[in-house]
């Protein structure tokens, strides 16, 4: 990877000379890039990430996300641990062995609404999808944040590792314009779980027993609380759940308790095991999350009606924010959102 | 169960919802099983595409053990599969195969082959079979009077499937396709019966589709006015290597052009259907197939060539020719190369040529659609002394180097006007830097997900039989001595003719 490096006092660089800075530098990475003649990079995205510091599980990410969505990547450091002078960037070209993604790295002083228009704009691909991940794990700054969603398409947020992440949800939605995307993580995190609980459900036998759904118990690590509340948002919206969180006044369409029980396990690295429980005697379904594998089985009685298994998505955060891009905006997720807020599931409706 | 009855699978990618089933293989001893079925299935497990309930069963002739198949499949697909095996997987993989011994013929073994379905559709829950038979056609009416005759047709409840996967070649001409269609269809009803053409299979080959309907530009140039013909190459370096007795009784004709070429050409010329479903899209490609101008006797003189390679240099070392190949007799007039000048008589296409070709043996391998477009109409540069300006040529490149390109000319910088070609180049290979899905594992799964879209329908088949015996029977009826060419060149001399004729050149590629 060719990496080229500048230092600049953005208080003193006119915003022309900082476009002309990008040009230039990107024309020298070119020079240098050992990249394949007459190959080009095609491009998807722009994704920008806010984070603290670089870190090796954002780098793994970006390595991650690089080839699956070839574009730009950049990323905004404001807390980078050094002292800089107002922004130190690093310019990294894409080649065959290494990624599929230029690379813009940039450590920032200051408040970052102060570069945002100067810094990042200009290096938005044009007509391109632009996504802005927030990979600070604390509730962020919201009413800074909102300075940054000129040139922005879509929002994603990773709550796995929110001490409170309603809060982080809340903030967001009453920040965000109504045209901005949003994903979360934790909910692309919840996909296998969704296609496994669907797949049993397939079976004939098991649809019938979801009319005498009495129970829902998960059982994870403290920081599974946030994925353990979109499989309930899920569930919630998909069969028409009365009530929401902390859901513990569920209810059915035809007013029948549904209790929800979620254990911590503190030696569970996640969600580790969702189990449904139904009015009829020793009749559940259980999901269970062992080494990157989920297994499902539907019993009843003790006879197994259905089992299956499915691999989980991969640990790395790249994996997911790869998966938020491929999805995009998920009318499901939208779905849960309102169900969260109180509303009916509008099915076809518009983006929430 | 449809998604209408199931509330929590609205929405949700179908690719996970593979119901829990039985693959039997018939002639699982063959190169197909162990080249392309065993290491698609293990690909598909990787992902997580496969249900934890399945079975895979190989019937064929022998007393191969469940162990040995165990073994041989291991052993092929650590040296087939396109990613490295991971032992977790291989072994839960190798836990689901089993074998049968039997000849096709042998009710008892289908018998056994009942006992045991019944007995894993009641202890695991796999209620849904899918039968492949990669197997000698000559085999498919037997295999599937048998399944008939065993109940094994029938799928055990409605929500449940039965499926006959098919291999090409279907038939021999369109008397035998037609033949072999209605034994089938006395046993399994269209709709259950998924014909292979692992072309389809391919990425850049369902791409046709995606770059000419999900992009606006393209169609409205898409036709007579703007195109002045299309080149459809398929070409190997390869010779026939063991398979010359079974080539023998083929040959290029029956071999490339009836299915693949056919397929590309279909894709390229065929009308926007009004959904990606199944029917919709093959329906399109029948229309093209019945509009080809069918060949006369004299048309099969003028417009069809066809040859055979001599010893020469492939990839740098001296072959065979080959009627001196392994299997193939010394006085074999079976064609290893073919070319061919077809007219599609329809609103679109009148008058555009599309000129195919393939053969064994060529210069290089390479699958590729030229489109070349009309030649500027008026010579704006004719004052400027310059050669004639070269048409626009998109080119659709199958394999290798997968990708598109756009031929068009560009002003070179400097105090004079002259014009070059470039080329504006799109490469799946650094666009999308993850591996596709090999063809097979493609249409494994869609076969399991019952999605017919990239099979061939009964009627397309004959079809294009139609088309090739005709101009079979015209090169049988002549009885000309079979044009050679010398391996490692494109194809006999009269190729070239059939083309410059019309003012035209083969793309050199």
């Amino acid at each position: 990877m060719t990496i080229l490096r500048r230092t600049l006092d953005s208080d003193r660089v006119a915003p022309h000379q900082i476009e002309s800075l990008w040009a230039d530098l990107r024309l020298e990475s070119l020079e240098k890039s050992p990249a394949q003649p007459g190959s080009i990079h095609a491009r998807t995205q722009t994704l920008v990430t806010l984070a603290k510091n670089p870190t090796r599980e954002l780098e793994r990410a970006w390595k991650f996300v690089s080839i699956k969505h070839p574009g730009r990547l950049i990323a905004l450091f404001t807390d980078p641990g050094v002292d800089v002078p107002a922004v130190v960037v690093e310019w990294s070209h894409p080649d065959s062995a290494c990624s599929g993604s230029e690379m813009v790295g940039m450590a920032v002083k200051g408040p970052l609404k102060q570069h945002w228009a100067e810094l990042v704009l200009p290096l938005l691909i044009p007509e391109l999808p632009a996504y802005l991940w927030l990979a600070h794990p604390e509730d962020p700054d919201w009413s800074e944040l909102r300075s940054l969603w000129a040139g922005i398409d879509h929002i994603i947020l990773d709550t796995a590792r929110a001490a409170k992440p309603w809060q982080m949800w809340a903030g967001l939605l009453q920040h965000r314009l109504p045209e901005l995307g949003t994903s979360d993580l934790e909910w692309i995190r919840t996909d296998p779980w969704r296609q496994i609980l669907a797949s049993c459900f397939d079976q004939a036998s098991c649809l019938a027993l979801l009319g005498d759904l009495s129970a829902v118990t998960m059982r994870g690590s403290p920081s599974a609380i946030s994925r353990s509340s979109w499989l309930m948002a899920w569930l919630g919206s998909r069969l028409d759940w009365n009530g929401g969180p902390p859901f513990n006044h569920l209810a059915s369409t035809d007013n029948r308790p549904i209790a929800y029980h979620f254990q911590e396990d503190a030696r569970a690295k996640h969600l580790s095991e969702v189990t449904l429980l139904f009015e009829t005697d020793e009749t559940f379904c259980r999901i269970t999350e062992t080494r990157q594998q989920l297994t499902a089985i539907v019993q009843q009685k003790g006879r197994t009606l259905f089992e299956t298994s499915l691999p989980t998505l991969k640990e790395g955060v790249g994996h997911a924010v790869s998966e938020a891009l491929n999805q995009g905006f998920d009318p499901l997720f939208g779905d849960a959102i309102r169900w969260l807020q109180g509303e009916k599931s509008q099915r076809e409706g518009p983006h929430a | 169960m449809s998604d209408k009855q199931n509330p929590l699978r609205k929405g949700l990618r179908r690719e996970h919802d593979i119901k829990p089933f039985v693959m039997v293989i018939f002639g699982a001893g063959g190169d197909l099983t162990s080249r392309k079925l065993a290491p698609a299935l293990y690909n598909l497990m990787v992902d997580g595409l496969l249900p934890q309930s399945l079975a895979v069963v190989g019937f064929s002739r022998g007393d191969t053990t469940d162990s040995k198949f165990r073994t041989a499949m291991a052993d092929a697909i650590g040296k087939f599969s396109r990613r490295p095996v991971d032992s977790a997987i291989m072994e839960r993989l190798a836990a689901s195969l089993w074998f049968i011994g039997s000849d096709f013929d042998d009710p008892k073994g289908y018998q056994i082959l009942k006992e045991r379905l019944d007995t894993w559709e009641r202890e695991k829950g796999a209620q849904n079979r899918l039968f492949y038979l990669a197997t000698p056609p000559a085999a498919y009416p037997v295999i599937a009077r048998r399944l008939g005759e065993s109940g094994l047709n029938r799928a055990s409840a409605a929500d449940r499937f039965v499926r006959l996967a098919v291999e090409k070649p279907f038939g021999r001409d369109t008397e035998s396709a037609m033949a072999l269609n209605d034994q089938l269809h006395q046993v399994f009803p269209e709709q259950q019966i998924f014909r292979l053409d692992h072309y389809l299979g391919k990425e850049t080959v369902q791409n046709i589709l995606v770059f000419r309907f999900a992009n606006g530009i393209f169609e409205p140039l898409w036709n007579r006015q703007y195109i002045d013909h299309v080149q459809i190459t398929v070409a190997e370096s390869i010779g026939v290597g063991t398979r010359g007795g079974y080539y023998d009784q083929a040959g290029a004709a029956r071999d490339m052009v009836q299915n693949h070429l056919l397929q590309l050409l279909s894709l390229v010329a065929m009308e926007p259907p009004v959904a990606f479903e199944a029917d919709a899209v093959r329906s399109e490609k029948v229309k093209v197939l019945r509009a080809i101008h069918p060949f006369s006797p004299r048309d099969v003189q003028t417009n069809a060539v066809r040859g055979q390679y001599t010893d020469g240099v492939a990839d740098g070392d001296p072959v065979l020719g080959y009627r001196d190949e392994a299997g193939v007799p010394s006085d074999s007039r079976t064609e290893t190369f073919v070319a061919l000048k077809l007219l599609v008589d329809n609103w679109r296409w009148a008058g555009v040529p599309f000129y195919l070709r393939t053969g064994k043996r060529l210069a290089k391998r390479c699958s590729e659609i030229a489109i070349q477009f009309q030649r500027v109409p008026h010579r704006f540069f004719r004052s400027l002394d310059m050669p004639e300006i070269e048409p626009n040529v998109l080119t659709l490149r199958i394999q290798p180097d997968e990708g598109i390109s756009l031929k068009f000319g560009a002003k070179v910088p400097g105090p004079t006007v002259r014009i070059q070609s470039v080329h504006m180049d799109f490469l799946y290979g650094t666009a999308f830097l993850d591996e596709p899905p090999e063809a097979y594992e493609r249409l494994l799964l869609d076969c399991l997900h019952g999605d017919s879209t990239l099979f061939t329908r009964h009627d397309e088949v004959e079809a294009a039989w139609t088309l090739v015996t005709a101009l079979l029977n015209g090169w049988a009826q002549a009885n000309d001595p079979v044009p050679v060419y010398e391996a490692g060149s494109w194809g006999p001399l009269e190729a070239m003719a059939l083309i410059e004729r019309d003012g035209r050149r083969w793309r050199r590629l």
